[in-house]
């Protein structure tokens, strides 16, 4: 076991330093000055020069890299004498257009992020596997109807308009909610909540519906095992058969889906966040795409990169440990 | 003569299909006593593992309809709450399934699986008394380094290692009536025989009775008493292993014998196969389910197109069959009707 998630661990890093260079070279070649964005109003070809050398987009680009890569373990500072600065390690760049350090801008981001995925992936889970089992112990009835009519409305239906929709209910028409402003959950933990529950079920709503065909499906798929069939037959009880036995056969491939929604989501709800005004990765991305920001697009990049490879990982260890047949091959 | 301790009577199971009504079991009627081996042979199709869940108590989905009777000791299984019928699993009626490799659950040890069905049937054993009682029976089926054992993963074990951990399964509360479901068809040749015979030293030692589902005429030599053949779920005959051999009394029985090679046969000898193949259970045939593949047919007439036979005396055995009993001796001295 410990074999296999050193393995694992090692591979991840190697395919972090991939997605770090292809991001790299891929906003290289895109046809956008950092230097003469960063310039201001008054701009001259000169500043533009100074700007260049300033930010390290005069050096080589395999060097720029490695600033860059050093940046993220060691920090990095720019400029000189009264005017350099510096922004502490881990760096992923400075942002001139809003003259913050990358790094800082997403950290700002990252809570209202985090809360959003979390809060979802509870709801969406309970809801969608809750639906998925009434269905696979039902098939064919009405329950069973119901919980797929509700899966098929909730995956053909666009987040801004659950988004918008939830919003025109809940706020404007029962006015249960106030319009929610984002609060940390550190300040105050009821805002906190009333902003985000309308947010929560809006992409809950939306991801629970795969969820539930993936737990009806397998479920049923489960039922018709042999080992179900021995289960039944050594007299144990219904309920320990459907937990033990198909809920159990039926759970690797949730989880493995699971890791990597939460993982993407963890990167930015782009719609979600634009539509509640939630300050979180998604609108930071947004923003920065519309700014052409480019050290804070790669810095997202990245982190997303980060996040969707290390929930990979993960979700192998975790796979290893869920089936005892996965062992044997690392 | 010992007591029954099974008794099915007119027994009818069908399924409603959206092609229609498959009849897979229509009015079966048999008997086990104690301590008796009873084969059930036929081909795929004739209703043999469909008669085992029933008797199990697992058809109880909305689309099937089920009459008849089954009584366990006295006990009605046919109608019975599931939550009573659930009380025999696995304690009186165990079962062992056709295909070891699937039979048990890849996510948990071995002793875990064996100890749920001592537990389910004894929910104040302590830890200890289980983990015990699972080691008595892993040994008993000849499951060697049991305490290292007891902790491994099915996918450590052997195609005939898991059969003998399906068996313990089934022995562990001391059935009495078990049901092997093809139980070394998915085996090797060697490991067939072995389980075998386990199977019949545990029946020897524990007086248990074994109802052995087959298509294998080799295996039913082997180990059981009576046999019971059925095609397109009927019964066609119901004889004790001697009679069978030397004597069968049923056309069908007959072709099932030729079919079997024997090792006196010549090496480039064509295998003899019975014409034809069994019916669709939508669609069975007006008469003798077996009319359309029959040679013997012409020596009964019209009779076997247009009635059913039911099972009667002929000798010692009981044959579904219209044949008289001359008739049946001549098709075992190998005579065939002239067309």
């Amino acid at each position: 076991m410990a074999r296999f998630v050193v393995r694992r661990l090692a591979f991840m890093i190697f395919l972090l330093a991939i997605v770090s260079i292809a991001t790299f070279l891929l906003f290289s070649v895109l046809p956008v000055d950092p230097a003469s964005l960063s310039c201001g109003q008054h701009c001259t070809p000169e500043k533009i020069a100074a700007n260049r050398i300033r930010l390290g987009y005069d050096q080589p680009l395999i060097n720029q890299y490695f600033t860059f890569m050093k940046g993220i373990f060691a920090g990095r500072s720019y400029g000189e004498g009264a005017q350099a600065f510096s922004c502490p390690a881990p760096s992923f760049g400075y942002s001139y257009y809003r003259g913050q350090c990358v790094t800082e801008m997403i950290t700002n981001a990252l809570p209202a992020t985090i809360s959003l995925t979390i809060g979802s992936a509870i709801i969406w889970l309970t809801m969608g596997i809750g639906l998925g089992v009434i269905s696979a112990m039902n098939k064919g009835k009405i329950q069973d109807r119901v919980s797929t009519g509700l899966a098929i409305f909730g995956l053909s239906m666009p987040t801004f308009f659950i988004g918008l929709l939830l919003i025109y209910v809940f706020i404007i028409w029962l006015q249960i909610f106030p319009f929610p402003s984002y609060t940390h959950f550190l300040d105050n933990p009821f805002k906190w909540a009333q902003a985000l529950v309308l947010p929560w079920f809006t992409v809950a709503i939306v991801s629970a519906a795969l969820y539930t065909r993936l737990t009806r499906d397998g479920m049923l798929e489960t039922m018709s095992e042999d080992y179900v069939r021995l289960a039944i037959a050594k007299g144990l009880p219904r309920r320990k058969v459907l937990v033990r036995y198909v809920l159990r056969g039926a759970i690797t491939p949730i989880v493995t889906i699971a890791g990597l929604d939460i993982a993407v989501l963890l990167g930015g709800a782009i719609i979600t966040e634009s539509v509640f005004g939630l300050p979180g990765m998604g609108r930071l991305a947004l923003n920065s795409v519309t700014d052409s920001d480019l050290p804070v697009i790669v810095g997202i990049t990245l982190i997303t990169a980060f996040f969707v490879v290390v929930a990979n990982a993960l979700v192998d260890i975790l796979y290893a440990s869920l089936d005892p047949r996965v062992r044997l091959e690392s | 003569m010992s007591k029954n301790i099974l008794e099915v009577n007119n027994l009818s199971v069908s399924f409603n299909t959206s092609d229609g009504q498959v009849h897979a079991v229509d009015n079966l009627s048999f008997n086990i006593k104690a301590g008796e081996v009873l084969g059930i042979v036929g081909e795929s199709g004739s209703g043999k593992s469909v008669t085992a869940s029933a008797i199990m108590g697992l058809l109880t989905s909305g689309n099937v309809n089920l009459s008849g009777s089954i009584k366990l000791n006295d006990f009605e299984i046919v109608g019975a709450k599931d939550s009573e019928v659930r009380k025999l699993r696995g304690s009186d009626i165990a079962m062992v399934f056709q295909d070891p490799l699937s039979s048990l659950n890849p996510y948990y040890k071995i002793g875990v699986q064996i100890g749920e069905a001592y537990e389910t049937h004894h929910p104040d054993a302590s830890k200890s008394e289980v983990r015990n009682k699972v080691i008595e029976v892993m040994k008993k089926v000849g499951i060697p380094e049991v305490e290292r054992r007891i902790d491994s993963y099915p996918h450590e074990f052997s195609g005939g290692m898991r059969q003998r951990v399906v068996i313990a399964i089934a022995l562990i509360n001391d059935p009495k009536i078990l049901i092997a479901d093809e139980p070394t068809t998915a085996l090797d040749v060697t490991v067939q025989a072995q389980i075998l015979d386990l199977m019949r030293d545990l029946q020897k030692t524990s007086n248990t009775s074994i109802i052995l589902i087959t298509h294998d005429l080799g295996v039913v030599a082997e180990m059981v008493d009576r046999v019971l053949v059925m095609y397109a779920g009927r019964a066609v005959e119901v004889s004790d292993i001697k009679a069978i051999f030397s004597a069968p009394i049923h056309p069908y029985t007959k072709g099932l014998l030729n079919a079997v090679r024997s090792l006196d046969s010549a090496i480039r000898e064509k295998l003899a196969t019975i014409p034809g193949t069994p019916p669709s259970l939508l669609n069975i045939p007006q008469g003798c389910a077996f009319n359309p593949r029959c040679s013997y047919k012409q020596w009964a007439g019209d009779k076997c197109l247009v009635q059913k036979p039911e099972l009667h005396e002929i000798g010692s055995g009981l044959t579904a069959c219209h044949l008289s009993k001359t008739d049946i001796e001549r098709m075992n001295k190998d005579e065939l009707p002239v067309v």
